[in-house]
């Protein structure tokens, strides 16, 4: 019971703050810029030879205000905006007029939250395992693993996703060049539709791991050298505890802690990193929305994905946060 | 504010640490009601073991941390007024800490801090007049300006550091020097110089010391009074001689006992009973040393015990109350 | 002096290093080069288009008919402004706020932080999306593309340069430099100056590393810095957009990639070193003592 008010309120209350205070930024952001974009909307119109009767500008200027949620007062608008927050309405796409927002947004984020969840995952629990032994040892593997870990960790995703696609899917045709599954598929639970989508997302997922690979094994490995120099380590070999309990059970266990907060660290950066690869590969998941709508100047679309983004992000450290007793027995007696 | 001949006047006071965060905080009186003085020209100890709380007062004294509750009085000034004339403050009250290599910046070379001070406090009429005084204040402690010049930390030992330490409180000719344990990471030989060093001062300079420590041995050779601590309060306080080789409450005489003797026919007392958990003696109600005391009664776990004074020594335990 | 040239010998040591500062200074000779250029970077059409490597056109042209590697040369020295400019301006800004929020504590610090968190906390990309469509215009320049990506990452190392005052601040010598009749200013440049450094130095090669990846992710979606000046990143745009690829002019597009990677491996390798140098810790363990 006091685990629950100890720990648990305050960090809730903390997750609601953070979250708040995001969501806010996000309200603000393009408020507070110089620039209208309402107005900025008009002069493209018109810069594309848009002829608008100057009676009906007010009138058009006004309904695009409404849809862009920057009608009345400051006050107003914000009022306005968590109004349509908690009823999930981030108004229509401008691009893809009426289609709402949220629903082009619940569409694709199936597809980006499959892909980070098995590649962070599966990145972390093989980049640990990695980095814990080459940590702990020191011959010729691990030394040419660090070898090419020291090339790979400072490509950023985009250049890496981009490798991936040069290399195997134009250098080798493998893999498809975009998309997330065959065009013109139907979205069944058939084996074929399966096999499409794997096909289609292993670039992006081996882009994906490569670089989370890349960055935790780095980080895990430096851990390791300095956990296994500890006092408990040395004596727990003179005590005769097996060489591979120390490894697993000493070690890795206790370099863990440091890198499960590090991923929370890590989530926003790994986050935006998932979007720019899909860009790449036009994977249809909230990346690939996302340039879609940076091009067609969808104000709405962006908006509604940089709310959803936060929410992600601050959800998925909080859900870290929580998870982390589980692994750091000091923190659950408290 | 009576005007007394005390150079510093310790009043009542008590200093609460909140720890946990939130909703849930536990409450440490790290210092309670602590109450003594020291004269000018007297070497006073402050005894106890490790987190007994009298690195706290003398944090407090030195203005680095605030206390939650009582008076400082300092020359005839209280310390509130004392904190608008801070610089004025700190040169008459200067301060040696435990480890000498943390007292110096480990980036910077030794001698920066002497030309800081100097240089700070006006010491010296123009810049050639720097390098003769400081080289005149080392010469005091044994060592010389050529031997620190430039050096860093690292490349002394721990005894050099440590005097130097010392003269660098000495520069501004402070009239009280808190010494925080300053003997115990240093050398046997080093020890009885350090500490002669003090008594010389005591009757050149009427310098004053609040020697802090956990050293009996050398708190007897030294000092005029001496205060023993037990988790936040005194428990005896009293002139040197009567305290030790007289004791009067049961901690100071479990610590007179448990002063090492090369006599191989003296044995340690045959029972000790262990500590508790640091926390959990800070929350004890009634006298705090009840959980260790081989003469504890039923009253001792539920009353604190009031001060009384014994032979001209304050002793706080309810065997003579 | 002495002490400076035993420092870089030491450096030296490291393979990494040395490889580091090579390719560096290479890139550095190539952006200096831009200034000999005989083409002017923006204008299109001036050479035949679409010719592959020969000895007139060392990396060939593009198909909007200009030279490729005097379009790098113009490439490698945009896109080190724009990483200087950020580095810097976040350095300064973290340093300050870092500094004051560590010595003085209490509200400010707590606010400094909170501000610092939520930008940490943001997924920048889509915020930087937003921002950049708005400041269209505005982001025209490098300078002010510079600004704003050094809004975006200062919060991270002023964390850590706080996290490190907040340590300082327990540490014995604080209490005896204050006794010395240091003034706060005075202390906390004088001594604890020379223990961020290192961080601060480490933290800005790792910015510049960023800022670079930052700004050819933005010009990859057309946000960012006019397109016809030319960057790593709006090279890269480019030859993309007009289907380098499917044109099979593999060296218009190769080119700028092979630059990114070149920057991105030396800078890293560079900050590696550094950081294991100036952090025994780190360096023990590279000696193999820790076994």
């Amino acid at each position: 019971m006091s685990f629950v008010k100890k720990c648990l309120v305050p960090r809730l209350i903390q997750y609601f703050l953070v979250t708040f205070l995001g969501l806010t930024t996000a309200f603000f952001l393009p408020r507070f810029l110089p620039l209208d974009p309402v107005e900025q909307r008009i002069a493209q119109y018109q810069a594309f030879g848009v002829y608008i009767p100057p009676e009906q500008l007010e009138e058009i200027m006004n309904t695009l205000r409404q849809l862009y949620g920057l009608q009345g007062t400051l006050w107003e608008q914000y009022g306005i905006f968590w109004r349509r927050l908690f009823m999930g309405d981030f108004g229509p796409s401008l691009a893809r007029y009426p289609t709402p927002v949220i629903q082009l947004i619940v569409q694709s984020i199936p597809w980006t939250i499959g892909l980070l969840l098995l590649t962070t995952l599966f990145a972390w629990v093989v980049a640990i395992l990695m980095g814990g032994v080459a940590g702990y040892f020191r011959n010729r593997w691990t030394e040419i693993l660090d070898g090419i870990v020291m090339v790979m960790r400072p490509i950023p995703y985009y250049i890496m996703a981009l490798l991936c696609l040069i290399v195997f899917a134009y250098i080798f045709p493998i893999f498809p060049l975009s998309g997330g599954v065959g065009i013109g598929r139907e979205v069944s639970f058939g084996f074929d539709t399966i096999v499409s989508i794997v096909k289609h997302g292993a670039l992006p997922a081996l882009t994906l791991l490569v670089v989370g690979i890349a960055w935790q094994f780095q980080s895990m490995k430096l851990i390791v050298q300095g956990v296994r120099s500890e006092s408990y380590v040395w004596y727990a070999r003179a005590g005769g505890v097996r060489e591979r309990k120390i490894i697993f059970h000493y070690v890795i266990r206790n370099a863990m802690l440091p890198m499960i907060t590090q991923l929370g660290l890590q989530l926003g950066t790994i986050f935006s990193g998932a979007l720019v690869t899909e860009m790449v590969f036009a994977y249809p998941g909230v990346g690939w929305i996302l340039y879609d709508a940076v091009m067609k100047g969808d104000y709405n679309l962006i908006m509604g994905i940089m709310c959803i983004s936060v929410v992600a992000v601050t959800t998925s450290i909080l859900f870290l946060d929580l998870v982390y007793p589980i692994f750091d027995p000091r923190v659950r007696y408290r | 504010m009576t005007a007394t001949e005390e150079l510093l006047q310790i009043e009542r006071v008590t200093k609460v640490f909140t720890v946990g965060s939130f909703f849930f905080k536990t409450r440490i009186n790290a210092v309670e009601n602590v109450s003594f003085g020291i004269k000018p020209a007297e070497i006073f100890t402050l005894a106890g073991e490790s987190g007994c709380g009298k690195s706290t007062i003398a944090k407090i004294i030195l203005g680095f941390e605030e206390k939650t509750a009582g008076e400082i009085v300092f020359e005839n000034e209280s310390i509130a007024h004392w904190r608008e004339k801070r610089q004025l403050f700190i040169q008459k009250v200067q301060a040696v800490f435990q480890n000498p290599f943390e007292s110096f910046n480990p980036l910077c070379a030794v001698d920066d801090i002497f030309f800081e001070t100097v240089y700070n406090f006006h010491l010296v009429q123009n810049e050639k007049e720097a390098i003769p005084f400081i080289d005149e204040r080392l010469k005091a402690v044994g060592l010389s300006f050529s031997e620190i010049h430039s050096r860093y930390p690292s490349e002394l030992s721990g005894g050099q550091l440590q005097r130097a330490s010392i003269a660098r409180a000495l520069l501004t000719n402070p009239s009280l020097l808190v010494a925080d344990e300053p003997v115990s990471m240093v050398d046997a030989s080093l020890r009885m110089s350090i500490v002669n060093l003090f008594a010389r001062l005591r009757e050149e300079m009427n310098l004053s010391v609040l020697y802090i420590t956990h050293d009996l041995a050398t708190a007897y050779y030294v000092s005029d009074r001496i205060a023993v601590m037990f988790r936040g309060n005194i428990v005896e306080m009293g002139p040197v001689e009567e305290v030790l080789l007289n004791p009067r409450h049961p901690y100071t005489q479990l610590l007179r006992d448990s002063i090492p003797e090369a006599n191989p026919h003296r044995k340690w007392k045959g029972s000790v009973r262990v500590a508790n958990v640091e926390e959990e003696e800070y929350l004890q109600k009634g006298c705090k040393f009840a959980g260790r005391c081989s003469l504890a009664e039923e009253r001792c776990r539920v009353d604190f015990p009031q001060e009384t004074l014994v032979d001209g020594v304050l002793v706080r335990c309810h065997r003579y109350n | 002096m002495r002490k400076a040239r035993g420092l870089f010998y030491d450096l030296f040591r490291d393979h990494r290093f040395a490889v580091a500062i090579v390719v560096l200074l290479s890139l550095l000779f190539l952006a200096l080069l831009s200034f000999f250029s005989p083409y002017h970077p923006q204008r299109m059409y001036q050479v035949a288009r679409g010719c592959p490597p020969s000895w007139e056109h060392i990396l060939g042209t593009s198909w909007l008919g200009q030279d490729v590697f005097w379009q790098l040369t113009f490439a490698v020295r945009n896109s080190l402004i724009v990483a200087f400019v950020t580095s810097a301006i976040s350095r300064v800004i973290a340093l300050f706020v870092g500094m004051g929020a560590g010595y003085r504590g209490g509200t400010p610090d707590r606010v400094l932080m909170t501000i610092g968190d939520t930008t940490m906390v943001l997924p920048l990309l889509v915020v930087l999306v937003v921002i950049s469509t708005i400041l269209r215009e505005w982001l025209r320049y490098l300078s002010n593309l510079g600004l704003l990506l050094a809004f975006f990452s200062w919060a991270w190392d002023a964390r850590v340069i706080r996290s490190q005052i907040l340590s300082l601040r327990e540490r014995e010598f604080t209490f005896v430099a204050v006794l010395s009749g240091m003034r706060t200013m005075r202390l906390v440049w004088k001594q604890y100056l020379p223990h961020i450094l290192p961080i601060a130095l480490t933290t800005f090669i790792n910015n510049m590393s960023w800022a670079i990846g930052m700004e050819i992710t933005l010009a990859y979606l057309g946000l960012g810095i006019d397109p016809t000046v030319p960057t790593i990143g709006t090279m890269l745009q480019a030859a993309i957009y007009r289907q380098a690829l499917f044109l099979g002019l593999w060296w218009w597009l190769l080119t700028p990639i092979v630059a990114a990677i070149l920057l991105f491996i030396a800078l890293y390798w560079l900050s590696v070193s550094v950081s294991e140098y100036l952090d025994p810790r780190a360096r023990f363990q590279r000696v193999g003592l820790g076994r």
